[in-house]
């Protein structure tokens, strides 16, 4: 495990995922919260075709916003595809900049599309000069046409190592920052998940990291299939996350806020008091 | 690298369709052996699982009674996923509007009807 810093935490806000649902819930949860974060691609809808934000659930949203800062994470910009990103993902960040106030966007250093193909899954890109090319321009890309910050955030690597990753993780992600200027979401239930089914160091990761950038800290908890930890945002948090975020605040003096993740479809199993427990525990652990 | 990103991804995406990569190379021949394709696999099938019982909970419920669900997930699986939820539902219950069970039939027809009622633009009437 790896050994707290002595240097002072700062206090960051406390922020929850939401794409709708209950009204209950949400009343009874906002309270522990000062940032609320939506993902456009799911309270996305069809409708002729293309996909679009239902007008309640804008409705909903400058609600939340009246009182909450309200934060955008994306999982189908799809930002390491070599043949483009998503522009339908777009259409939905361009919707919502026009209706809603946001102080920054974030999204995942992976690819979900190939060819304009979905994989139905997230990966993790090579750890190499034409990845790290490729991604600095889309970063830049996105930078010139919206002027909300963005952020990029750290994606669960599953398939085995590829020999020309040069780059160590830590590295590769102080490259990103270092070029384009972008934030860092840092993931720590990520950085877990890769410490348990990659042996990723996290002494040597944390101690390479540029923190400066690091704005913003997520934390979740999913389950364990044959021994791999998977990143599905289904369960409360344990305290190896707890811990993980305790070394991540310490170390990153410009964190704003952490959020804690957790998927709509989880909702009912977590259950409606433990995730209203869940946000007073995270709340007095780290926003005290 | 041995191959380019451009098909590098491509061959990542023939192996979890469970095709050769277009253009060999090592690094794609040692996911293709690992048993990490397969976890890779498991996900988005437990993934697409998941939004189809969401999305079609009588017609999954009563296909898991007759013990006919894991085929019925194992047909749709190689399939191409497409970014709407209510798509993956819909392709999953066309499967069933003519079944042989006449309660499935109806069931699937009943739960198709709901969504694109669900998703219609919603008029603004006088």
């Amino acid at each position: 495990m790896v050994a707290l810093s002595p240097l002072p935490a700062p206090s960051p806000a406390l922020g929850m995922s939401w794409n709708g649902g209950d009204e209950l819930l949400l009343q009874r949860l906002l309270p522990y919260v000062d940032f609320v974060e939506t993902t456009p691609d799911t309270i996305a809808r069809k409708q002729h075709g293309r996909a679009v934000i239902p007008d309640e659930t804008l409705d909903e949203l400058r609600r939340i916003a009246t009182t909450k800062t309200l934060l955008v994470h994306g999982v189908g910009l799809s930002i390491g595809s070599h043949d483009g990103w998503c522009e339908d993902y777009l259409s939905l960040l361009d919707q919502l900049f026009a209706t809603v106030d946001v102080a920054w966007h974030s999204e995942h250093l992976g690819y979900t599309r190939v060819d304009g193909a979905m994989l139905g899954t997230m990966l993790v890109l090579p750890r190499a000069a034409e990845a790290l090319d490729l991604l600095c321009r889309r970063i830049d890309a996105i930078q010139e046409r919206y002027a909300v910050p963005f952020l990029v955030e750290n994606v669960v690597d599953l398939l085995p190592p590829h020999p020309e990753s040069r780059y160590s993780q830590a590295r590769f992600l102080n490259e990103l920052t270092r070029r384009t200027g972008c934030g860092l979401l840092l993931d720590v239930y990520n950085l877990q998940c890769d410490a348990q089914n990659q042996r990723l160091d996290l002494d040597a990761f944390f101690d390479e990291l540029d923190f400066r950038p690091v704005r913003e800290v997520h934390i979740a908890n999913g389950v364990e299939h044959d021994g791999v930890r998977l990143d599905v945002h289904s369960r409360r948090t344990d305290e190896t996350a707890r811990h993980l975020a305790d070394i991540v605040l310490r170390r990153a003096a410009n964190v704003e806020v952490i959020v804690y993740e957790f998927l709509p479809q989880a909702i009912r199993p977590i259950g409606h008091d433990a995730l209203t427990e869940e946000l007073a525990l995270l709340h007095a652990r780290f926003c005290a | 690298m041995s191959v380019d990103l451009a098909e590098l991804q491509r061959g990542v995406a023939a192996l979890i369709r469970g095709a050769a990569p277009p253009t060999p190379d090592p690094w794609l021949e040692e996911v293709a052996t690992s048993p990490r394709l397969g976890l890779v696999q498991y996900i988005i099938t437990s993934w697409r699982e998941m939004l189809l019982r969401r999305s079609a909970p009588l017609t999954t419920t009563l296909l898991d009674d007759a013990n006919r669900l894991a085929d019925s997930f194992a047909r749709i699986a190689t399939r191409p996923e497409s970014p709407f939820t209510e798509d993956l539902a819909c392709a999953f219950l066309a499967d069933f509007v003519d079944d042989e069970d006449p309660l499935v039939a109806e069931v699937a027809r009943f739960e198709m009807r709901m969504i694109d009622a669900a998703h219609a633009p919603r008029q603004s009437g006088v």
